[in-house]
């Protein structure tokens, strides 16, 4: 594998020499807004090859001398031709006109109108904030999460449930970035929201599969969410105010052209709303929000550099009174460089700091009461390097180093005045990595991405080590032996190799075939037994009681595109196979447990699939079909007889449809309808007594299913403070672009259950005698919702 | 310490606006009935009994099919001691009375072993006695009225007992008010040394909140959503007991909390997978199915009633 791969590389290097050539790069902008974009296409008509725009916007093609006609386009903006005399190196930074008003409305813009079909990347989901705006979303609100999970592969278990699973993937199998930081809890009030706010947002990108080699450090899927610049021509103001939350965002240039900032926060007011009642009842410590900040600042030093600096800060409170209450929130900051060491390597570094929280208080005053605080917190350094070797490879390399610091448990608790400690080790852990990868034109049909990626882990002390005896598969293990590590001393590593490979092989110009290969190995565990994924559930390391998780993967896909790329559509199939799944002992104790490993269990994983996309970007009407078939399953020793069980998100059948209706004035329409096969419970098999309660008996888990889940929710956007009918905007161009958004979700108000339970009935009997038993089923949200929100920009 | 009550409410009150929980009568699937054994003796000087039963489908509210023809032998093997259990048909359980023998069953420190033979298998058991801490006092505390005693003030009670030194010491308590033993899956109250758990080492101290305060009675008013009855009221008599138990068998009691302690709503989100709770039973056939579990303990218990003497501010305002 390590030879083909070098071989390759240098057939790429070898064809760039013998021939005296030129570089034409350069920047594409928004001419609103000077914000960069990311896909643009560059092409040059006369070799009718070119390149794409990377995440800053750079590109970069490397010619033989001559007069050229280079195209630059992008769906949604006035495409740009120039006709280009290359005699020596040539920077051209390109800006392009919104065409969003004279051309047909977009929908989804793909970055050129046939990208799915020519670019090599596969299983991946771009969207970007123009179409997110115009899904209806649960109580008005944009959400970028929530409109994911209306693609191919994406799902959740049900609402309330932070986070999504990816190709029957866990929660904690998504590395999620903002700005390159990882962010480990993606959502607000538990799962109704994400923690994106979308007025900061640029671009979102969801690997789920075919990951390029930069990238690793999850098994299901990597989500990269770039934030906005900042206008750096004008200042902007944007906003809403919602049902749940208001958003406010200010943009503008520091320096014009050169320096620009984006500030945006929300908050929800719930809590606000319902003071006067809380106070009435004494009950004025009562609170229920969150909020977020999300700030961003760039400076173009010169041609070769910019700075940007970047950061994020969120928290959700549920207090119960002045004392009490639980909370938990992200904090992130980024600060990366981009320089060009000449028109064909750019680097890109970046350092990241990130930390996660929550916490519980309990107690009514010093003398009594439960403090609780867990914590992960990441230190990162990354250098990247795109080396534009001719307008057929495009070579990336570079490397990462990211520290963790886990304090899954920092307790406090006092009784009658006295108080204890019972915290937990920090445990420490370092994940280095390199990597090299090329995207490699071989042909005008054929297209080649190929990487290898050298991952390293080591779980560093100080701490305890446990060595624990092997027991019954299936139960608690003891510890044998406890040793103490020094200070970074490494306890454990982990090397792995993770090769990557995929192609594109276009049969004509609206079809191709794409094929991929990956290993991706992941170091860092979300622990989370229960029936939702939570705030709560802890990261823990890889240690030498828990090994890394690793995870193959293969996907196929057919991609074709109908009527001058009108409507797109793709068939795309995987097979997933993973070792090292973390799965749970009964009853294990997953909170405060210095022993946590010992409660957990290992085995194997296999996903597979069949994913339908169909959407039609252009026109009045818009909207797409999603469909996916799949299966995933776990064996593990000690589970089920070590027999086949599906998993918690196992989903078989997930369909989405969304439509969008523009009337071309003030209104347009929007609709989704979601079915989904409901997931995977466990029901008892009999009952035991004990005293006056009656205990199931459960043989195997995920023994039945919970009824099918379907919805729609329909919405509708009214454009006010528009334009008059003569062309000239209302006061001054002021709230041009403000509009309403009513939204109903749930319309027909299915119960759709989130789970199935079972419970002795909630009475006192007399000693001796027996409580009832019956079966629930439980709705998170058993009722439609309307909202409305307003937004405003000016 | 109206913590629990708050969470309770908070949540009560999200779940009202949005979700929504109805009766349902699913299909389940069944195995093989099996024995159950309710094995859980003190060495109190009063008669002992040991239940043996039969599992039954789950959602089956007919009486308990009761095994009446087993062999029910428990022997303190540190004073090699053998106490036949005999079934009372009156009562539906095997039953043994310490003061036929003068003599209790054992004290700390002694090791116990329960066999079960029935329809030619034998189902075994083996525990150890442990210590069990004095409860000091019992007092109240008086609260005005608020949103969730629906008006009516009251009294909120705690029982004090210092865990002795030695971590390890696992407990059950049991409470009882005007002498209706509070029975419910979230009445039921156990402790790791004096607080909740194992990794969570918490030793030689006075039991913390909210162990001391789950001796509280927590009933919902029928008419009201979101209030609760008083806990107590001044003439109303508390009764604690606290059990000493293995640490096994702490183990089981708080996976039983967790498999039977389940509601719908958001606490849906919270709740883990439905699993089996453990038996320290072993079923001399392999194959052979068995549930429940085999317990000795020494029991402290103390009775108090809600007076000038035992209300007090803990928390002076």
């Amino acid at each position: 594998m390590k030879n083909l791969f070098t071989a390759l590389l240098l057939l790429g290097a070898l064809s760039s020499i013998g021939q005296e050539k030129h570089t034409l790069s350069g920047y594409v902008k928004d001419a609103s807004n000077g914000e960069t974009l990311i896909g643009a296409t560059v092409l040059v008509r006369e070799i009718s090859s070119g390149n794409i725009t990377n995440v800053y916007g750079f590109y970069s093609l490397t010619l033989p001398p001559g007069d050229y006609t280079v195209k630059y386009s992008y769906v949604g903006y006035e495409t740009i031709e120039k006709a280009i005399s290359l005699t020596s190196n040539q920077r051209i930074d390109v800006e392009m006109q919104d065409a969003s008003e004279q051309l047909e409305a977009v929908v989804v813009s793909a970055r050129a109108a046939d990208a799915n079909v020519s670019q090599v990347e596969m299983s991946t989901n771009e969207m970007d904030m123009k179409t997110i705006e115009k899904i209806p979303a649960f109580l008005g609100e944009v959400d970028v999460i929530k409109s994911l999970q209306l693609l191919p592969g994406v799902a959740t278990v049900g609402e309330g449930a932070s986070g999504f699973n990816v190709r029957g993937g866990s929660v904690g199998q998504n590395l999620v970035l903002l700005d390159e930081a990882p962010v480990y809890n993606s959502s607000h009030m538990f799962g109704f929201f994400s923690v994106f706010n979308p007025d900061a947002v640029k671009d979102v990108k969801l690997y789920k599969g075919g990951v390029p080699a930069q990238y690793g450090g999850r098994l299901a899927s990597i989500l990269d969410v770039r934030m906005k610049e900042g206008n750096n021509k004008n200042y902007e103001v944007n906003g809403g105010i919602g049902t749940i939350f208001s958003r406010f965002a200010v943009e503008g240039p520091i320096k014009k052209n050169k320096a620009s900032f984006i500030v945006a926060g929300r908050r929800s007011y719930i809590d606000v709303l319902a003071r006067p009642f809380l106070k009435a009842n004494d009950l004025d410590g009562v609170g229920l929000y969150f909020y977020d900040f999300t700030a961003k600042a760039n400076y173009n030093i010169n041609e070769k550099n910019r700075i940007y600096i970047s950061g994020y800060f969120g928290r959700d409170v549920f207090a119960f009174d002045e004392r009490q209450g639980f909370g938990w929130g992200n904090e992130t900051a980024t600060l990366r460089w981009n320089h060009l060491f000449s028109d064909r390597l750019f680097s890109n570094t970046t350092m990241v700091v990130s930390n996660y929280d929550y916490g519980f208080h309990f107690g009514q005053n010093a003398d009594d009461e439960f403090i609780w605080d867990s914590d992960v917190y990441a230190y990162n350094f990354k250098q990247q390097f795109s080396w534009f070797i001719n307008t057929n490879n495009e070579v990336s390399f570079g490397g990462e180093a990211l520290f963790y610091r886990f304090l899954p448990a920092e307790v406090e608790g006092s009784s009658a005045g006295e108080r204890q400690d019972f915290s937990l080790d920090t445990r420490k852990g370092l994940e280095t990595s390199l990597y090299l990868g090329n995207e490699q034109r071989v042909t005008s049909q054929l297209t080649l991405q190929y990487g290898l990626r050298f991952s390293n882990f080591s779980y560093l002390g100080a701490g305890t080590v446990y060595h624990f005896n092997d027991t019954t598969a299936g139960s608690r293990r003891t510890v044998v032996s406890e040793t103490q590590a020094d200070k970074l001393e490494t306890i454990k590593s982990y090397n792995n190799l993770e090769p990557r490979f995929g192609f594109n092989y276009q049969l004509n110009q609206s079809t191709s075939v794409k094929g991929s290969y990956q290993r991706m190995v992941q170091y860092v565990h979300l622990i989370s037994n229960t029936a939702a994924t939570l705030p709560t559930d802890v990261w823990v390391p890889s240690t030498n009681n828990l090994k890394p998780q690793k995870g193959h993967q293969v996907a196929f896909g057919v991609f074709k595109n109908f009527f001058d790329n009108k409507i797109e559509a793709s068939i795309e199939t995987y097979y997933k196979f993973n070792h090292n799944q973390v799965e749970y002992i009964d009853g294990a104790e997953v909170l405060i447990n210095p022993t946590l490993e010992a409660d957990l269990i290992s085995g194997v994983g296999r996903a597979y699939g069949l994913e339908f996309f169909a959407k039609k970007a252009k026109g009045a009407f818009t909207g797409w079909v999603s469909y996916t078939l799949a299966k995933t399953e776990l064996k593990v020793e000690g589970v089920n007889n070590q027999t086949w069980y599906p998993t918690r998100f196992d989903q078989t059948h997930n369909l989405k449809i969304t439509g969008n209706y523009d009337l071309r004035g003030k209104w347009s329409f929007s609709t989704n309808f979601t079915y989904i096969t409901g997931t995977p419970t466990t029901l008892p098999v009999q009952k035991q007594t004990w005293g006056e309660v009656s205990i199931p008996v459960v043989v195997n888990r995920h023994n039945s299913r919970i009824p099918d889940y379907h919805r729609l929710d329909v919405s509708a956007t009214l454009q006010t403070g528009a334009t008059r009918r003569n062309g000239k905007a209302r006061w001054g161009g002021l709230m041009e672009d403000s509009y309403w958004v009513f939204t109903v979700y749930n319309l027909y108000g299915r119960e759709n259950p989130f789970a199935i339970y079972f419970s002795p009935e909630d009475v006192r009997v007399t000693e001796g005698a027996l409580a009832g038993t019956s079966a629930r089923q439980t709705s998170i949200l058993g009722t439609w919702v309307p909202a409305v929100s307003y937004n405003f920009k000016f | 310490m109206k913590m629990f009550r708050h969470t309770f409410i908070v949540l009560v009150s999200v779940v009202v606006f949005v979700s929504c929980d109805k009766a349902i009568n699913p299909d389940l699937p069944e195995i093989d009935p099996f024995v159950n054994i309710n094995a859980w003796v003190t060495n109190e000087m009063k008669v002992q009994e040991i239940s043996v039963e039969m599992t039954r489908p789950y959602l089956d509210n007919e009486p308990i099919p009761v095994v009446d023809d087993a062999t029910v032998t428990l022997t303190n093997e540190t004073k090699d001691v053998s106490m036949d259990f005999v079934f009372s048909s009156e009562i539906g359980k095997y039953q043994w009375d310490p003061n036929v023998l003068g003599d209790s069953i054992g004290s700390a420190g002694d090791q116990f072993k329960l066999t079960i033979e029935h329809q030619g298998t034998t189902y075994e058991s083996s525990t150890v006695l442990n210590r069990v801490p004095a409860i000091d006092s019992i007092t109240f505390e008086f609260y005005e009225a608020d949103i969730f005693s629906d008006g009516e003030d009251y009294y909120w009670g705690d029982f004090w007992a210092l865990d002795p030194k030695g971590s390890g010491d696992t407990y059950w308590i049991r409470s009882y008010k005007n002498g209706v033993y509070l029975n419910k899956p979230y009445e039921i109250n156990i402790a790791w040394d004096a607080a909740f758990s194992d990794g969570a080492e918490f030793d030689n101290k006075q039991f913390i909140q909210p162990i001391r305060n789950l001796m509280n009675p927590f009933d919902e008013e029928e008419t009201e959503d979101i209030s609760l009855e008083p806990a107590y009221d001044l003439g109303d008599t508390a009764y604690v007991e606290i059990h000493s138990v293995s640490n096994e068998a702490w183990f089981f009691i708080s996976r039983v909390i967790t498999e039977t302690n389940r509601s719908g709503g958001f606490a849906a989100l919270f709740a883990t997978p439905l699993a089996d709770v453990p038996t320290n039973f072993i079923a001399s056939q392999s194959g052979v199915n068995v549930a429940g579990f085999f317990n000795v303990a020494a029991v402290s218990s103390m009775e108090q009633a809600v007076d000038e003497n035992s209300v007090r501010d803990n928390i002076p305002d």
